[in-house]
């Protein structure tokens, strides 16, 4: 006698959409995820929400994974990503930098040193139009060159170092009142 | 700090480096720099304390659950599924390529054992010893195994009926989609040695299953009463 047994809930979550290739994953949490990880945290400054976003950016990722594969370097294509990633949630979360240099401000006159230059940044970001924040990002953390950054990005010479120039010129101008006498490269340098 | 002529510190470089991206005269010249650069070493260092806060703060099991969770909770769009072929080996067949009926009432018989009106109305996976797989046409089940269908109707109503052993069992009756909008997925599995044929059927209006099992023997499912779409699948039995 035959039996039919339908299974509640189709377990839906066991199709192979729902599931990485477990080769894979490992590979990419050796190779990739802890410089992912570290720019979560960099960017985000908090431990819960990095691991959230390293885990959306693995899962962004592997939706492209063609592209993924295809990249020059795949470390900095995920890079960008988490990058991007980030600062959508900062700008969803409307994070309010000026209180963040309002801290670092305090802290340099208790160290009288100046703030590291990536922490800077970092601060600074959220000062910057959206498209600048990116190239900021790329430029003075990454350290890429700005060739570098146009081929990644595909936006010529001239419009990288225009978007450079109005993350510095919109740094500046944060900077005027809180820490005074800093300097950041002039536009012209770009 | 540049200490070689050729290479500038950058910490995206000293990335590729051990990443095991760099090949060639650039994998030396970036070698050679990080070996004499302060700057590019204190990179170096700072990988390994981000490497250290990963294994810490999130685990490899912890990981790959969270981005399963988040690849399960995407909304299937048929492109995205053609994307993931690279990923997913073989898997993500579409079931067949039904010609598509221009007249409702046409059949199509092909020599998968699929047969129907309208396009493919299931993605098939089998849940066996090894893992979930996508079902070919043809492959034969184990009765240990699960199948599972991934409904891709149209239509707002569906229904999957398991047909084996001279028997018409319902499998699902009810809204095509989850109410998240998500595609319903229908699991079953059947014990003896018939193979069986699954029927998904498909109508803008609510299907009477029990009615339809009722005759479900007698007719083929194409000319059952208010369906729309209908769709056969043999599925063989391995033995």
């Amino acid at each position: 006698m035959s039996a039919l047994r339908v299974i509640e809930g189709g377990r839906a979550n066991e199709l192979p959409s729902a599931r990485a290739d477990r080769g894979l994953l490992a590979e990419l949490y050796e190779r990739y995820a802890p410089q992912v990880y570290g720019r979560c945290r960099y960017l985000l400054k908090n431990d819960e929400a990095a691991k959230d976003a390293l885990q959306d950016v693995f899962a962004k990722a592997l939706r492209a994974l063609p592209e993924f594969r295809e990249a020059a370097s795949p470390s900095t294509w995920l890079l960008r990503i988490a990058t991007h990633h980030c600062l959508n949630v900062l700008r969803a979360q409307k994070a309010h930098w000026h209180g963040e240099l309002a801290e670092l401000q305090k802290d340099r006159r208790a160290d009288a040193e100046p703030p590291e230059r990536r922490e800077l940044v970092r601060v600074l970001l959220g000062a910057a139009p959206e498209e600048a924040q990116e190239m900021a990002v790329l430029y003075f953390v990454d350290e890429l060159t700005q060739a570098e950054i146009g081929t990644l990005t595909g936006r010529s010479l001239p419009t990288v170092r225009k978007r450079l120039r109005e993350f510095l010129t919109a740094a500046r101008a944060a900077l005027k009142d809180a820490l005074p006498g800093l300097t950041l490269p002039e536009g012209d340098d770009l | 700090m540049t200490t070689e002529k050729t290479v500038r510190c950058s910490s995206a470089r000293v990335r590729r480096l051990l990443a095991g991206e760099l090949a060639g005269t650039e994998r030396a010249d970036v070698s050679a720099h990080l070996l004499a650069c302060e700057t590019c070493r204190a990179t170096e260092r700072e990988l390994a304390k981000e490497r250290e806060a990963l294994l810490r703060d999130v685990p490899f099991e912890v990981f790959a659950s969270g981005v399963a969770e988040r690849l399960a909770r995407e909304k299937p769009v048929r492109n995205r599924w053609l994307r993931y072929a690279p990923l997913l080996a073989a898997a993500c067949v579409l079931i067949v390529a039904l010609p598509v009926a221009l007249n409702r009432r046409a059949q199509t018989e092909v020599e998968s054992g699929i047969r129907g009106k309208g396009g493919a109305l299931a993605q098939l996976y089998v849940k066996d010893a090894r893992g979930v797989h996508a079902w070919a046409p043809g492959e034969a089940i184990a009765e240990n195994a699960d199948v599972q269908a991934e409904l891709k109707l149209e239509d707002k109503h569906a229904a999957a009926f398991l047909l084996e052993g001279g028997q018409a069992h319902v499998v699902f009756s009810g809204f095509a989609r989850q109410a998240s909008g998500k595609p319903r997925v229908v699991a079953f599995g059947w014990t003896g040695a018939h193979a069986a044929r699954l029927v998904i059927v498909g109508s803008d209006l609510p299907i009477d299953a029990s009615a339809l099992q009722a005759g479900a023997l007698a007719t083929d499912p194409e000319r059952w009463p208010g369906v729309v779409h209908a769709q056969s699948i043999d599925l063989p039995r391995a033995h």
